[in-house]
């Protein structure tokens, strides 16, 4: 299928393109929208990035939970047995083991699934075939139990009949969907 | 947390534990009939097969198995350490938070003076046609619209600190409509699960980390990731609205009660 292959290229190259301006562009709108409306910018930007401090230092304890885990059992090489035995089944060129284990923590930890993909990119280098998967997989996916816990705790409501079954689908299905999107994309780099 | 948390200890204990197990245990039969050592010599890669023949020569091979196995461990979590595979300096989980404060600082930054202009709120209004399709028994002009079109709203715009404090709103407000308060109602059952499936439209964290990690593409991923995102919350609508079909609500609460007082 020649032509589908040429659109393909052509639409990667120009969502491409969109990618990497739509954050500046983001900026500017934002900056401007907000000195028209006479907003004190300034001191404005000041009060949010005091809060990112918090995030960044907040994060490191759940990071170290994690990434410390993750070493000693890829250190033992039972990481490896893991995936070649994965690999048997599921071709890791296809659904690289790294972003197997980001899928099945995700639904549980946002923090933890943030540290597997954080050692991916320091394993495998950010621009990996494996680090590109688990970015859509992070992106298109949600801490599904964290969420169902505090929502539903926060009004004391028990029965929560089908929740968990369709979030726990559309999260499978999501996650389906971002592996063959990313072969779609990303099939020629070097696994 | 409830209970994710709980599977997360298992999980958890689960790496640790077989890691160190197995770490010993492949150390020892290594020792024992020898292993193959990869090593880089003039740029190229050489690999020998060392077996260990003096009781001496087996203790000093896993001692320093162990030593290598400690320093991993402690290296994952550095500011920063030397990486023998590739010679390459890398950052542990202390060095990856603080490359991240600056980033962080900005996106929320420019996130702030969006809320403070009424950008979010812009947002949400925007959203706001396809309400009546999504929740159908919310009435009009009910409180619990805008609690749920601003945590959308936060949510994606990639801000999740804000999205949950909106999100515990919404359900109060869903709450004060459901006339059954210890199960869940279709709009707070469908509510949830369109947060679950991810509504995030600009990833500016796993963006901030990316660029962190020195990517050439830091922001290659979004289109591919917004294709996949818009699958999953499609299929979590859909499912909702077919099961929707074939159950029974619960009941809408007494008309003097689903004011939306509940949440003030």
């Amino acid at each position: 299928m020649p032509s589908l292959t040429k659109f393909l290229d052509e639409f990667k190259l120009y969502s491409d393109l969109l990618n990497s301006w739509v954050i500046p562009f983001i900026f500017l709108f934002i900056v401007v929208y907000a000195y028209a409306r006479r907003v004190k910018v300034y001191e404005v930007f000041v009060e949010g990035a005091k809060e990112g401090f918090n995030v960044a230092i907040m994060i490191i304890p759940y990071l170290v939970v994690i990434l410390s885990a993750i070493a000693i059992f890829r250190a033992s090489g039972a990481m490896q047995f893991v995936a070649t035995s994965l690999g048997a089944i599921i071709p890791p060129t296809v659904f690289p083991p790294d972003a197997i284990l980001l899928s099945l923590i995700k639904p549980l930890s946002g923090g933890a699934a943030r540290g597997v993909m954080l050692d991916v990119f320091q394993r495998q280098g950010v621009d990996s075939f494996a680090s590109f998967v688990c970015s859509v997989i992070q992106g298109s996916t949600e801490t599904t139990f964290y969420v169902i816990a505090v929502y539903f705790g926060s009004v004391g409501i028990k029965n929560s009949r089908h929740t968990i079954a369709v979030g726990l689908a559309a999260e499978l299905i999501a996650i389906i969907a971002s592996v063959i999107i990313a072969n779609i994309w990303w099939g020629n780099l070097p696994k | 947390m409830g209970r994710g948390s709980g599977v997360l200890n298992h999980i958890w204990t689960l790496l640790v534990a077989v890691g160190i197990l197995w770490g010993v245990t492949a150390s020892l039969i290594k020792v024992q009939t020898g292993e193959s050592i990869t090593k880089t010599v003039n740029g190229k890669e050489v690999t020998e097969f060392v077996r260990y023949k003096t009781t001496e020569e087996k203790v000093k091979a896993l001692s320093e198995a162990g030593n290598k196995f400690t320093k991993e461990a402690f290296n994952s979590v550095a500011l920063e350490y030397d990486d023998p595979a590739t010679g390459k300096k890398r950052s542990g989980a202390v060095g990856i938070a603080f490359g991240f404060i600056g980033i962080m600082a900005l996106w929320l930054g420019f996130m702030r003076i969006a809320e403070a202009s009424g950008l979010i709120a812009l947002l949400a209004r925007a959203i706001s046609p396809l309400f009546r399709l999504i929740f159908p028994s919310i009435p009009r002009d009910h409180p619990a619209s805008g609690a749920i079109l601003m945590n959308f709203a936060a949510n994606m715009l990639g801000l999740d600190n804000a999205a949950t404090p909106l999100g515990i709103k919404a359900m109060k407000e869903l709450q004060s409509l459901n006339g059954q308060k210890d199960t869940a109602s279709n709009a707070m059952i469908m509510f949830i699960c369109l947060n679950v499936s991810s509504l995030v439209i600009l990833p500016a964290s796993i963006i901030g980390y990316r660029v962190q990690a020195n990517s050439q593409r830091p922001t290659d991923f979004w289109i591919p990731m917004l294709i996949a995102t818009t699958i999953g919350t499609l299929s979590a609508f859909i499912m909702c609205k077919v099961i929707e079909r074939f159950t029974k609500d619960t009941p809408p609460a007494p008309p003097e009660t689903a004011t939306g007082e509940e949440a003030a």
